[in-house]
């Protein structure tokens, strides 16, 4: 005697009417017995599955049928719900709709910033060639390298398909008015098209770089300089090296993606560049990327570049193995994916500011956290409301609902609120861009968004929102005994439901640390932008300057200036602070050494320092009257002198080399540190070239008071004496606030945040004020009519609150301590952590919280008690 | 009331004649038997299920065998309404049958 397989049994059992479950699962194991008696075990069985298969369109017809009829009627109850209970309803959907677009908008921005470089075609295999230096047990990454690493290692290595170098340079170029600009460019090959998905509108890209003196342009410049698009074959005078070239225009580029790491609007070719200008082995001045043949192994080729260090490199670093130290141990030559340096970059002579992981890492968590504490409430509200549905519940299991049937019930309906967020979220998303775009000047666009992935993620987040927060309330609300509901008239719920408490607990102290971390921030910004800079920026106006017309008439309408009485000192230089200073320029001390040190280069006038304000600690300033000044002198700063490992005193009448000449620079004084950049960076070495008949702006030192004559005045001497120049002013102060936009961003986002989240913990805390509120009405008459006052039902009301909320302030106070503390560290100037953020921020959610139960709380303490207590 | 099928006659004739052991199997192997063709199950559940239904049929648990896994069997009887349809359509059948023969001859 044979039965049919258990699996199958168990299937077949599923699929019939469970009525008649028994007893056709017996005839199916009889027949099935026949069968195996007179045809064998293989015919019966194949008769089994047929039969399966036979019965299960009906099954699933059937069971679609029913779950229409149910679902039909469980939307209708749920809509019902929905209307006799609108605020609730609308806390609900509403908390759930802004949680839900938070988290998507953070992860469109964390999108953006994982494609960094993605766009290429032969992303993966494309690598920076980097060098890792170990020296004196510190480590350093160097993302630049000679400009004879290229050809050396396509010689020396078949992995390696094709290089490509950026120099970085900035030249002087005469545009089509005679005006000439300072322009960031980038000597390049040619290869670049080919390796890089980078392109040109017009021009051939198989040559377009390959003659020395050409060059290609983007759009926008090309629209600068010639006024239109049609700029193939014409030609660009530019300063190269102090002599004027004219280069010859064989290409417009292609925009670059925003999230390509390497930013350009100019391209010449690299082979320009003379051959002298690339210096010694060790000198490095620019960026060499390489695309590897396919099927390479990074990890084994840069085994294989030990030879090359050995072979390449070893010669020129004598003195770092002056200890008999392996060169191996000392220096490296590294492949860095290219898909990686966006989020990974480098601290010395990175293109840009690059991006931070850290951030995408915090923004990604606080987008999870908005959306629990979303979540939370919703679990939250429905369990609160199971008063209201405890009747309900009672009368299904009554006329002979299953607990599963109800389980799904509720699920469905919180999917269903679920989606009537979603929609709401959509609205919201959209609105968002949209502010977002005007108010940040940005271009993100609604149409990326709403791309079919991410409204498919949108919808499956959706969903499991759905899911998650729709279990717990079916399983709370289905344990209900209809017997003792259904007589008792009122429900009486579990109040103290600690499932609840944690989640209100939990809540609070996500948003407290939200609030703390803002708060710091805010601070933190505040005390950046007053912080002493190390030079006085207050009442100075820059007056920029375009023209050599400006440049030649300057000292007579220097002069023509100072004779007014509020003007105390003017000024001409180059750059400017808070003004980005390009190239991390090489400088060399070679009594000591041909190691390059990274300094910036600061090019100004005749009392620059003393228009500033900046204070001179050793040796003195540029000088008018020493004529010898004009040719090779600089003044260091002190993290300079610092960085050659130079002692103060020594400084001044040391030589140094810089640039391309072979002539070396006296160092004529040391100015204290000043903060020329941002202060998230450390002070970096800095010399300052005197350039006293190069100058792109002028500044003027005035005195406050009445400084629409002083600004009238400046005017009206510039149309005197420049009339067919273009007059513009501004402040250095408002030029300083835009070093710190991306702080600001920051402190933006961080405040919608901390806003946006206390939001959905209030509109939970109000829900359950709410319920706490009805379920101890009975409780609140009887006090009453015992003569309780109702302040001190007031008081029996909140305390349970404010509990929670101080319980929540004791997590989340040392939680975000943490997070600050080790934020601020990225700045190299940051405030104290003292204890008023924490104690502010303790005191908001509290009052917040206090604030948010309050309606609840006294409308249900001055209620009568005869009302409460009618029902009995 | 309401009339049955052929199929659904053939099926409460069979559970009359099968007594006390009127069950789907022994349904479907007596029909099959007597028909000389091969009757499904399914062919027989439907109607049987269409009959109980309508009152026609009763049914109730019977023993269980080691043959069909331990699960017990659902035995069916006719009613005394469906022994009247039955009684009805044998009557319908007869009268067109002899108006049939009687043009015939």
């Amino acid at each position: 005697m044979s039965s049919p397989p258990k699996i199958l049994n168990r299937l077949l059992e599923w699929i019939v009417d469970y009525k008649e479950r028994e007893n056709l699962s017996g005839d199916f194991a009889e027949v099935f017995n026949n069968i195996v008696r007179k045809s064998g075990y293989a015919r019966a069985l194949a008769w089994y599955l047929f039969q399966i298969c036979k019965l299960i369109p009906v099954t699933v017809i059937e069971s679609l049928i029913w779950s229409l009829t149910m679902f039909n009627n469980y939307i209708k109850i749920a809509i019902r719900n929905f209307k006799t209970h609108r605020m609730f309803s609308f806390i609900n959907v509403f908390g759930l709709a802004i949680g839900i677009s938070t988290f998507m908008l953070i992860s469109l921005w964390v999108q953006k910033e994982l494609s960094y470089d993605t766009f290429h075609t032969k992303a993966d295999r494309i690598y920076r060639v980097e060098r890792e230096l170990f020296r004196d047990n510190l480590y350093s990454r160097w993302p630049i390298c000679n400009a004879r690493y290229k050809q050396a290692l396509i010689d020396d290595y078949p992995e390696i398909e094709n290089a490509v170098r950026f120099w970085d340079k900035t030249f002087s170029i005469t545009d089509k008015n005679n005006f000439i600009h300072r322009q960031l460019l980038y000597a390049t090959d040619n290869s670049i098209f080919e390796v890089f998905d980078f392109g040109l509108k017009a021009g051939d890209e198989k040559t377009a770089l390959v003659d020395p003196n050409s060059i290609v342009l983007s759009s926008e410049n090309a629209e600068k300089y010639f006024g239109t698009q049609d700029v193939i074959g014409k030609s660009l005078l530019i300063e190269f090296y102090g002599e004027p070239v004219n280069f010859k225009i064989t290409g417009v580029l292609k925009e670059i993606p925003k999230n390509s790491h390497i930013q350009f609007d100019m391209l010449v070719s690299i082979s320009t560049m003379p051959e002298e200008t690339f210096g010694i082995w060790r000198s490095n001045n620019l960026y060499t990327y390489v695309l590897l043949k396919e099927g390479t192994d990074r990890k084994v080729l840069e085994d294989k570049l030990k030879t090359f260090v050995e072979k390449r490199l070893e010669p020129h670093y004598g003195d770092l193995m002056l200890n008999g130290e392996n060169i191996h141990r000392v220096l490296k030559v590294h492949l860095f994916p290219i898909t990686n340096i966006h989020l990974n970059p480098s601290v010395n002579f990175e293109w840009g500011q690059g991006g931070s992981l850290t951030a995408v890492y915090v923004f990604s968590s606080i987008s999870i956290l908005i959306l629990v504490i979303a979540g939370i409430n919703f679990v939250n509200l429905s369990t609160a409301r199971a008063n209201n549905r405890a009747k309900e519940v009672s009368l299904r299991k009554t006329v002979g609902a299953l607990n599963h049937q109800l389980k799904v019930q509720f699920i469905q309906e919180s999917i269903l609120l679920a989606f009537i967020a979603f929609i709401l979220s959509l609205i919201l998303i959209f609105a968002f861009i949209l502010i977002y775009n005007t108010v940040f000047n940005e271009s993100l666009s609604a149409a990326q968004f709403f791309s079919l992935i991410n409204l498919l993620v949108l919808f499956v987040v959706t969903l499991l929102v759905g899911l998650f927060s729709g279990l717990y309330p079916a399983f709370y609300l289905t344990k209900f005994e209809p017997a003792s509901v259904l007589k008792g008239g009122l429900f009486k719920g579990n109040s103290k439901s600690s499932f609840r408490q944690i989640m209100v607990i939990f809540q609070f102290a996500i948003s407290i640390i939200i609030i703390v971390g803002m708060s710091i921030v805010y601070l933190q910004m505040h005390y950046i932008q007053n912080k002493g800079l190390g030079f006085d920026r207050e009442n100075l106006v820059v007056v920029p300057v375009r023209s050599s017309n400006v440049r030649k008439g300057f000292e007579a309408f220097r002069n023509q200036l100072l004779s007014y009485g509020k003007i105390k000192a003017v000024t001409a230089s180059a750059d400017l602070p808070g003004q980005p200073i390009y190239g991390n320029n090489p400088v060399y001390n070679r009594e000591v050494s041909d190691e390059a040190i990274s300094m910036i280069i600061m090019y100004c006038g005749y009392e620059f320092v003393d228009t500033y304000k900046m204070q001179i600690i050793k040796g003195r300033d540029f000088s008018r009257e020493i004529t010898s000044d004009t040719t090779g002198t600089l003044i260091l700063n002190e993290a300079a002198v610092k960085r050659i490992g130079w002692k103060l005193d020594e400084a001044v009448g040391k030589n140094l080399y810089h640039g391309r000449t072979d002539v070396p620079t006296k160092v004529v004084g040391v100015v204290k540190d000043f903060n020329f950049r941002s202060l998230r960076e450390e002070i970096e070495p800095m010399m300052i070239v005197l350039l006293p008949h190069y100058f792109t702006s002028i500044s003027i030192k005035v005195l406050p008071g009445d400084l629409t004559t002083t600004l009238d005045f400046i005017k009206h001497k510039w149309e005197e004496m420049f009339p067919e120049e273009l007059y513009s002013e501004s402040f250095l102060t408002d030029r300083l606030e835009q070093l710190y936009e991306n702080e600001k961003k920051t402190e933006s986002i961080l405040f919608v945040f901390s806003i946006l989240s206390i939001m959905i913990a209030c509109l939970g805390l109000f829900g359950l004020a709410a319920f706490t509120a009805e379920d101890k009405t009975k409780e609140i008459g009887i006090r009453k009519t015992l003569g309780a006052s109702v302040s001190s039902i007031i008081l029996l009301l909140s305390k349970e609150f404010i509990i929670w909320i101080t319980i929540a302030n004791m997590i989340a106070l040392p939680i975000s301590y943490f997070f600050m503390n080790n934020w601020l560290d990225n700045f190299a100037y940051h405030i104290n952590l003292g204890w008023m953020p924490f104690l502010s921020s303790a005191m908001i959610s509290l009052i917040i919280a206090l604030f948010t139960i309050s309606f609840h709380v006294l409308k249900s303490a001055s209620r009568n008690p005869v009302d409460t207590l009618r029902y009995e | 009331m309401k009339t049955i099928t052929r199929i659904e006659e053939m099926i409460m004739l069979s559970i009359l004649n099968l007594g006390n052991d009127a069950y789907l199997v022994s349904i479907q192997n007596y029909l099959s038997e007597i028909s000389d063709k091969k009757v499904s199950l399914t062919a027989v559940h439907l109607p049987l299920s269409r009959l109980e239904k309508m009152g026609y049929l009763e049914s109730e648990f019977g023993e269980a065998t080691a043959v069909r896994g331990g699960r017990r069997k659902k035995i069916y009887s006719v009613t005394e309404e469906g022994l009247e349809a039955l009684t009805e359509y044998r009557e319908l059948s007869n009268k067109l049958w002899d108006d049939y023969l009687k043009t015939e001859s």
